[in-house]
């Protein structure tokens, strides 16, 4: 099974650096990108656009930015952490915010990694080929549950 | 002495009581020689100690001898001649003595001996003793004897009055011992003759010590109010009022203290002279009570606040002037009226309330509303106390009204214009925070295209271009540390202060290990006084310390031995810290650009910075409440001192 992320990222050259980073990290994987948080919602829940969706088919790991249009970063968390087809689903904030206040309300709310962007895109492509090393290759993930366990809604 | 002569004259009168008994008896016994009686007649009767009267028992006189006619005051030939009635010579009221002594002569030829009294020829009586007997053989002539007793009377008269004085003294002295009083007896000449146990207590002079001195030793010498008193000692004033003379002077104690008293004069004529009596009271108490009381009275009437007594009905009974300028009624308008004249119709309830919180003795402090005569509504801050009586009953009720209109009207602008304060400052801090924040990811586009564009074109443009593409990602990693400075910056003002002892000597000894670590090659000296602590945030502590120590490591790059001090001294009175260089220093001239954000004294290509550091050190002194200053010499180096008081002065909260 071909190793997914799902990029949640509104900057268009962010999202540039990031494709281009996880592209030269050697490892085979697909993206999903989502421009807003309402959007990154609406394809892991399988609402709007994405109705149909099967939702037991998620991503290995979400790249989460915080600073997003509609519906900002934490707020994806949180709904993300009170749903329980996403509640263990692996989420990484990686935002160009260091702000204590930031990193502590993620972590609280169950964020599993946060990283900032770096200046430069040497340090940049760094820190998402390790991130993709990890999440895609060293971590073992959730096995996948069948639909017949998904409780109803 | 005047017992003495009383005693005299007892002695006397009884002796010649004795002769006349004896004459008497004499005159009775007819066994006697009738010749030697009547040589002892003859010479009693040329005595002139007695009067003899011889007549018959219709009261004419036939003989009289001198003594009697001196006694009565008319001549012999007045009395024998009959123009003188025996009977008009004596009183209505002793005529029933004269008569049953007339009756008994008769009977047993001897009229007992009896009192009485004659009117004199100038009408005026004269107290006579009289015997009388028949003379020998005779049934209607008779002799009588009669004595002037008018002395022994007088004695008698004055021995019962001396008993009522005895009497009386002693009712005095008792009376004067129960007084509340002091009281100080003087006698004639200012010389103190009586005192009583009270005096001995309030003056402290025992009563041998103080009997007979002049009332001036308890007078302070040169006090010309107290010679009032002297004064009036010894000269009675005429016209007094009838409860004597009243003067509020001061005394002096045997022990040289001296203390208010009042003294209540008054005087008595006595068979011992004139005597004046000093009912004296120490109004020590009373003073302090009258002062305090003016005090009090001066206090409430320039008082600008509204003092107004009250029953613990609520009936007015008390209004002073800041009353009247408060609420508009005066003391007249005022006084017996209702508290409720000044409590708006919707807080009608309010002075029920009140009454009743204050009926049990609790003093109330609140801020309500009240109505001025003209109706205008203020806003009161209110004391309202019971008043105790003695025995802890609540008496009255006092309240204090302070017109807080104005005052609050400036306090809630205050409070506004300061909640508009905070609220432009967080705007601004939030607004900086995400332009900060926002700035930084165009940036990291350029930085990063920049540098994807130098990777991978880097065969196809001239060394020229590709300094060019170094310097546009150079560049943009220098914008990238001054908006981290920046929001640094922001920091130190965004976050909520934590309070906690934080070991600064310990602080730059870490961030000189990790500067030096940094630069292995700049030795430099650190010297740190050990144990120095600090009451404050300990994120903004590092902060602090780590600009300070990294200000100083900077500047001493090119010093030939890089030295660095920390430590604490004394500066105006306060415990300040300093940390100290001898690198580059800086020219007190531009001190004022020292401490503001993105300004700097020296060149980037001589020391690199963004110009904030100092800036955010400024801020996290004063944030704590202390104060940041410098000294420098170009060239010698640079000295940085700042306070944190122990206790943020509020803007710790």
């Amino acid at each position: 099974m071909t190793p997914s992320i799902l990029l949640v990222e509104d900057n268009a050259s962010d999202e540039q650096l990031t494709l281009r980073a996880l592209r030269t990290s050697s490892i085979a994987c697909e993206v999903t990108v989502a421009r807003d948080g309402a959007a990154a919602l609406d394809y892991l829940f399988a609402n709007g656009p994405h109705e149909g969706r099967d939702t037991s088919v998620l991503p290995w790991v979400v790249l989460l930015d915080l600073n997003l249009p509609k519906l900002g970063g934490l707020e994806v968390l949180r709904r993300l952490r009170n749903d329980d087809r996403t509640r263990s689903l692996p989420v990484v904030v990686l935002t160009s915010s260091n702000e204590q206040d930031d990193i502590s309300a993620a972590c609280a709310l169950g964020c599993n990694a946060y990283v900032q962007k770096l200046m430069g895109f040497g340090a940049f492509a760094e820190a998402v080929r390790v991130l993709s090393v990890f999440w895609l290759t060293l971590n073992e993930r959730v096995p996948p549950r069948r639909p017949a366990t998904i409780p109803p809604r | 002495m005047m017992e003495l002569d009383l005693r005299q004259e007892n002695e006397s009168l009884r002796t010649r009581n004795t002769e006349l008994v004896e004459a008497l008896g004499a005159a009775e016994r007819p066994a006697v020689s009738l010749r030697n009686a009547e040589s002892r007649l003859s010479r009693l009767s040329e005595s002139g100690l007695i009067g003899i009267v011889i007549g018959d028992n219709r009261g004419s006189v036939t003989e009289a001898n001198d003594a009697i006619l001196d006694m009565l005051g008319y001549s012999r030939d007045e009395i024998v001649s009959g123009r003188v009635l025996w009977e008009d010579l004596t009183p209505p009221e002793w005529r029933d003595g004269d008569a049953r002594a007339i009756s008994q002569l008769a009977t047993s030829g001897v009229g007992q001996l009896h009192e009485k009294e004659y009117i004199r020829n100038d009408g005026t009586r004269v107290a006579v003793l009289v015997g009388s007997a028949l003379l020998d053989g005779e049934t209607t002539t008779s002799i009588s004897f009669v004595l002037d007793i008018t002395e022994r009377k007088l004695a008698q008269a004055e021995i019962v009055r001396l008993r009522e004085d005895r009497a009386a003294d002693a009712k005095f002295r008792g009376l004067l011992e129960t007084a509340p009083d002091a009281v100080v007896v003087i006698g004639d000449g200012g010389a103190i003759v009586l005192v009583n146990h009270q005096f001995e207590t309030l003056f402290g002079y025992a009563r041998g010590d103080i009997v007979g001195c002049p009332i001036e030793v308890l007078i302070p010498p040169d006090d010309r109010d107290a010679a009032q008193l002297s004064k009036l000692a010894y000269f009675r004033p005429t016209g007094l009022r009838p409860g004597g003379e009243r003067l509020e002077i001061d005394a002096r104690r045997k022990d040289g203290t001296e203390f208010p008293i009042e003294v209540s004069l008054s005087w008595a004529d006595t068979p011992g002279g004139p005597l004046v009596s000093c009912a004296i009271r120490d109004i020590t108490d009373r003073r302090r009570t009258e002062e305090q009381r003016s005090r009090l009275v001066a206090i409430v009437d320039a008082s600008r606040d509204a003092i107004i007594g009250k029953t613990v009905d609520g009936m007015i009974t008390s209004w002073n002037r800041g009353a009247e300028l408060t609420f508009g009624y005066t003391a007249n308008e005022a006084v017996g009226r209702s508290i409720s004249i000044l409590v708006p119709v919707e807080r009608a309830s309010e002075r029920e309330a009140i009454l009743a919180v204050a009926a049990k003795g609790i003093v109330q402090y609140l801020d309500t509303v009240r109505r001025t005569k003209a109706g205008r509504l203020l806003e009161v801050s209110a004391t309202i106390s019971p008043v105790l009586d003695a025995a802890g009953r609540v008496d009255a009720i006092s309240d204090v009204l302070r017109d807080v209109t104005e005052k609050k009207r400036d306090e809630r602008a205050l409070i506004h214009a300061r909640d508009d304060a905070v609220t432009a400052n967080r705007e601004l801090e939030a607004f900086s925070y995400s332009v900060a924040h926002d700035l930084r990811s165009p940036l990291r586009g350029i930085s990063a295209f920049a540098e994807l564009l130098l990777d991978a074109s880097h065969d196809q443009l001239d060394p020229e271009s590709q300094d060019w593409l170094r310097r546009i990602v150079a560049s943009a990693a220098r914008m990238a540390t001054l908006i981290d400075a920046l929001l640094s910056l922001s920091r130190v003002t965004r976050n909520d202060l934590i309070s906690e002892v934080v070991d600064l000597s310990a602080l730059v000894g870490a961030a000189g290990a990790r500067l030096a670590a940094a630069e292995v090659g700049h030795p430099t000296e650190l010297v740190v006084e050990p144990g120095l602590w600090a009451i404050m945030d300990p994120r903004l502590a590092l902060v602090l310390v780590e600009n300070l120590l990294g200000n100083a490591w900077k500047f001493t790059r090119n010093a030939a031995n890089p030295r660095i001090e920390f430590g604490v001294t004394q500066r105006h009175g306060a415990r300040t810290f300093f940390v100290r260089d001898n690198g580059a220093g800086f020219d007190m001239k531009y001190f004022e650009k020292l401490f503001a954000p993105f300004q700097r004294l020296h060149a980037e290509k001589e020391f690199s910075g963004t110009g904030i550091g100092l800036a955010t050190v400024e801020r996290i002194v004063r944030r704590h409440g202390g104060e940041i200053s410098a000294e420098g010499v170009v060239g010698r180096g640079a000295t940085f001192y700042f306070t944190l008081p122990p206790r943020g002065d509020g803007a710790l909260s």
